[in-house]
């Protein structure tokens, strides 16, 4: 594969016309281009990092039950349900956590 | 730097009249509750939620936080509950012990019952306090 080479004056002269041309955009139809898609990606990022700290807060909860050594797969499924008895989108995500770990584990 | 000092002096104060107006983003809000779930500060969570409007984009999120909150909040009943029948065990294994008229048999039971009967208020009162938060957090 052939090597790129980087140059400075054309990264410069890129980031020019890119510059004209939001300041065009914007003198032309009044929308703020460049801030609206940074405040597109920002949201994006805050949503994917919200959704993380939800699922760490799950994971983190389900290890925070109490467990007895000699629990097994059934009386811990026993217990949830007891817990989430009116909680139907916790009890959804505790058990596609745990079907995920029981894979992992046969695998 | 200076202007860095400043803000975080002045956030501690304000945080607090900022959240209680509920017009900060609900992320924000979820997040301070779940750190807040993270210690175990269930007061604290229940008064987030209940101040935070959950606003479209949100409101699963929301929903499914409130339903996280509920989760420990409940397992730490069962916690506090499993803790008051064994307390209340020994109050009345030292209550049976009673019997005996020597007073060098019975001090140390004494002083043992009055740290057990402490115990069992306190864990009395954490309790009714989870109980009240649960109820909170179902009509949120």
């Amino acid at each position: 594969m052939e090597k790129r080479e980087l140059s400075f004056p054309g990264a410069l002269v890129g980031a020019l016309i890119g510059l004209g041309a939001e300041i065009a955009i914007s003198e032309l139809t009044g929308i703020d281009l460049i801030t609206g898609i940074l405040e597109i990606i920002g949201a994006g990022f805050g949503l994917i990092r919200i959704d993380r700290r939800i699922y760490e807060s799950t994971v983190k909860l389900l290890k925070g039950m109490d467990v007895e050594p000699d629990d097994d797969y059934q009386n811990v499924l026993r217990r949830i349900d007891t817990l989430t008895i009116d909680l139907p989108e916790l009890r959804q995500s505790f058990l596609k956590l745990m079907e995920a770990g029981l894979r992992a584990k046969k695998a | 730097m200076g202007l860095g000092a400043l803000f975080r002096i002045l956030k501690r104060p304000l945080r607090k009249t900022l959240e209680q107006t509920g017009s900060l983003p609900t992320r924000y809000y979820l997040r301070r509750i779940l750190e807040s779930l993270d210690r175990d500060n269930i007061g604290e969570a229940v008064r987030l939620l209940s101040v935070s409007r959950g606003a479209l984009v949100d409101r699963s999120r929301r929903e499914l936080v409130r339903q996280q909150v509920l989760f420990r909040c409940r397992v730490l009943m069962k916690r506090h509950d499993r803790r008051i029948r064994s307390i209340e065990g020994r109050i009345e294994t030292l209550n049976r012990g009673g019997r005996f008229p020597w007073r060098w048999f019975r001090k140390i039971p004494a002083e043992r019952l009055v740290r057990y009967e402490n115990l069992l208020s306190l864990e009395k009162q954490a309790q009714s306090l989870l109980e009240k938060y649960e109820r909170e957090l179902r009509n949120i």
